[in-house]
């Protein structure tokens, strides 16, 4: 089910009354039984595949704290397979196979293995990466293993983050299930205000962007230029407003309920560096990567040689997560890059800025290195997007436009275009920079009633009478 | 919770006021609201219930509206004709049934359905939704929770419609625009004959993307028409809108597709084949299946042999 859909208007409401309506010993099974149904949605049969994930690591928890010694790892060890087989069967499988019947004919062997006919199973990398965080922190002994089956499912299939995340850890959810949620004014009303700004995000940005973009994207080939450099800078703000817009909706929706899923994003594009984009994007994911591979591999706490070999593993298995096609491992391995490029030039950066006076004008430092950081970030998009490699390169390669009068009113042109979702970037821009300042709903709150109904009204009435209700799945699904 | 679920009743007055006030304020032009093609509905229910059995009566979109001569029908066929059509948006489930109360013993009715009903059209668009404003009795032939569905989900990108419709009025307007005045008496629309066709006919595209699948409800509510409709004493056929023949080309599939299920799965007597209806894209108005003045004589020609045809055969 999208939130972004008619069902999930009746659903989520149905759901909620539900919840509190339902004793706290019964909730976990009504969210269960609810979390099913969203799921269930999309492709039924998909359901069977989660179950199996559950019940592995269910059992896996359980034995983990059991066992003692070697043991313990080799539990663990046999968890973390069959999640990984999982998703290497569904996601990854087809993406081998086509690779080596590539490279097997290019040598002029003969490839025998067929191809698979799977459909990857909606959000398959989410659960798959939560459930195992909560093996690995039964593992260290940060967690206790859930012995209520009931919980254990909720906890890799509660609905608002099932299917794109936030990927929770089990020292912060699992506890949130056992205690029982009362109902709060302020917190449900905050929630519900959380809800329409991703709607926003999603409907308003996200999707009209989409249509702008999209078809540049899909025949690349028949553009270039203006055309090519907008669409890139424009998915920026199109998967940022989408993807987070699907969390501020998951974060809202488990709020209302009294639950507290962690943060997601924190205003990603007012990053200064590739370093500090990583701390704001996606953090439920970089904080996974950060916490069960990085580390374990020994972070930077190594020789410079294994530190720098550790980032890129990590971006290139990051870049690997989002989807099966080497555009998406360029896309991890140019950050990587970025990340090293980075390190090696940050005493020779720092000279420059201080030769050429830079230093004195620390705002107009942070706008270039934020500007900088955002162009890179977009540079690197181009792959994310890029229908195949092909795409991708054609486009980097005719990204320059010509400088004369044409190309202006091509920009013209495709800014008329998007006059529905460059004043929502605005508004978007406004908003984060009020929330340098602090949290934007308490500055609301402290206005007076007439300009916080305003305010609702114009958020609501600008999602009805300006988003776009094509019921658009959110990008991220598809990992 | 109370002072939540007020607030929230506060907050959905609101958007309802404002939606009052687009609504008012995009149907108050002069070719929208009871002035607009739409509003062609409430004469059309009107014709339906005051034409006297036994008629002959077209169901469909506006194939019919643009492409028909209904008096031309009436005099070879010696019986009076009503034709329904207005706009495909409708749905073929709201057009059925605001025939089937007025159905009489004797009536001939020929139900003329655009492709699009086989695929997702069946429970209509924000068009539906138009014509409720317009002619809200009309609520009535809405029998189907999936209509209903429909409503609701379309109803943002209908008030968007209307918004766009509102700021339009405010616009002096150029060219052809088809209002509720376009009409002849028995709900053919003349204003367009001799207009040339404002756009290239040769470049629009029949399906989209994601119409495909046939929708077997689309045959089932035909056949449960046709069941209805014996009962009374009335006779049901179905003919095929017109077509330009590239486009009848390129969709030959598909099109075959609709023509085999509709043989194989309906109830009712097919007068000829989609091929029948196909024709030079000169004869064409403004869309694959709007005609302009020669399209429409041809085209009502057909259909006269057809049903002569079939009077015979019975």
């Amino acid at each position: 089910m999208l939130f972004n859909s008619l069902s999930f208007a009746f659903f989520f409401p149905v759901v909620t009354i539900g919840y509190f309506a339902l004793p706290h010993r019964w909730r976990w099974a009504w969210l269960l039984l609810a979390s099913c149904y969203f799921y269930m949605a999309f492709v039924p049969a998909y359901i069977l595949i989660l179950f199996f994930v559950i019940t592995v690591d269910y059992i896996a928890g359980i034995t983990i704290e059991k066992a003692r010694g070697q043991r313990r790892k080799l539990f663990l060890v046999m968890s973390l397979l069959a999640n990984i087989g999982t998703l290497a069967l569904f996601k990854y499988f087809n993406f081998l196979n086509a690779n080596l019947a590539g490279l097997a004919d290019a040598i002029g062997w003969n490839y025998p293995i067929p191809m698979l006919n799977l459909i990857l199973p909606i959000g398959l990398s989410f659960h798959t990466f939560q459930s195992m965080s909560y093996t690995i922190e039964v593992y260290r002994g940060k967690v206790n293993a859930e012995r209520h089956p009931g919980i254990f499912a909720l906890y890799v299939m509660f609905y608002p983050q099932l299917v794109a995340g936030p990927i929770e850890r089990p020292y912060n959810l699992l506890p949130q299930f056992h205690r029982e949620q009362q109902f709060d004014y302020q917190r449900v009303t905050d929630g519900l205000k959380l809800m329409a700004w991703g709607f926003f995000k999603k409907l308003v940005i996200a999707d009209r962007i989409a249509d702008f973009v999209n078809p540049i994207y899909n025949h690349p080939t028949e553009y270039q230029g203006v055309a090519l450099i907008l669409a890139t800078l424009m998915f920026a703000y199109q998967i940022y407003c989408d993807f987070s817009g699907y969390s501020d909706i998951a974060i809202g929706a488990a709020q209302v309920m009294g639950f507290r899923l962690m943060n997601n994003f924190n205003r990603p594009y007012s990053a200064t560096s590739i370093a500090d984009f990583w701390r704001r994007w996606h953090i439920s994911l970089s904080s996974w990567f950060r916490d069960y591979l990085y580390i374990p591999l020994g972070g930077n706490r190594v020789p410079a040689w294994r530190h720098y070999f550790n980032l890129m593993v990590v971006f290139l298995i990051s870049g690997l997560w989002h989807g099966a096609n080497w555009t998406f491992v360029i896309w991890g391995g140019l950050h990587g890059l970025y990340l090293l490029v980075a390190t090696w030039t940050q005493d020779v950066r720092a000279r420059i800025a201080q030769a050429i006076g830079l230093v004195r004008f620390p705002t107009a430092q942070k706008i270039l290195a934020t500007s900088v950081t955002f162009l890179l970030v977009s540079f690197a998009w181009i792959f994310f997007r890029a229908n195949s490699l092909g795409d991708a390169v054609y486009i980097v390669t005719h990204l320059i436009p010509p400088l004369n009068l044409a190309t202006l009113s091509e920009i013209a042109f495709h800014l008329n275009r998007l006059k529905v979702a460059l004043p929502a970037i605005f508004v978007l821009e406004l908003v984060q920079l009020l929330q340098n300042r602090g949290s934007v709903r308490e500055m609301l709150a402290k206005q007076p009633a007439w300009v916080r109904w305003a305010a609702y009204y114009a958020l609501v009435m600008s999602i009805l009478l300006l988003g776009k209700f094509a019921e658009q799945k959110f990008i991220y699904f598809q990992f | 919770m109370i002072k939540l679920v007020c607030k929230l009743l506060l907050l959905f007055i609101a958007i309802a006021l404002t939606y009052l006030i687009i609504i008012i304020g995009a149907n108050a032009g002069h070719t929208t609201g009871y002035n607009s093609y739409i509003a062609s509905i409430i004469d059309k229910q009107r014709l339906l219930e005051t034409t006297p059995s036994p008629k002959i009566i077209f169901i469909g979109g506006s194939n019919l509206v643009m492409g028909l001569d209904s008096p031309r029908v009436e005099q070879a066929l010696g019986m009076p004709v009503v034709n329904m059509g207005v706009n495909a948006g409708f749905g073929l489930r709201f057009m059925l049934n605001q025939v089937k109360p007025h159905i009489g013993k004797g009536d001939v009715i020929v139900i003329v359905p655009e492709y699009e009903q086989f695929y997702g059209h069946l429970n209509g668009s924000t068009t539906l939704i138009e014509a409720l404003t317009i002619f809200p009795q009309a609520i009535v032939y809405l029998d189907s929770p999936d209509q209903y569905a429909m409503i609701l989900s379309e109803l943002p990108v209908f008030m968007q419609g209307m918004l766009t419709n509102w700021i339009g009025n405010l616009r002096p307007r150029d060219g052809f625009a088809a209002t509720r005045q376009s009409f002849n008496s028995q709900g053919d629309m003349l204003a367009h004959l001799d207009v040339p066709s404002p756009v290239d006919i040769s470049q629009l595209t029949l399906f989209t993307e994601a119409e495909r699948t046939i929708n077997d409800e689309t045959i089932r509510v035909i056949n449960q028409f046709d069941t209805n409709a014996k009962q009374v004493g009335a006779q049901v056929f179905v003919i095929f809108p017109p077509l330009p023949e590239k486009q009848a080309r390129e969709n030959r599939e598909q099109i075959e597709a609709i023509y085999k299920h509709l043989q194989q799965q309906s109830s009712m007597t097919l007068l000829g084949a989609p091929t029948d209806y196909v024709f030079p894209v000169s004869y064409f108005f403004d869309t694959v299946y709007h005609l302009n003045r020669q399209g429409r004589d041809a085209r009502t020609e057909k259909v006269i042999n057809a049903l002569k045809s079939a009077a015979s055969a019975n």
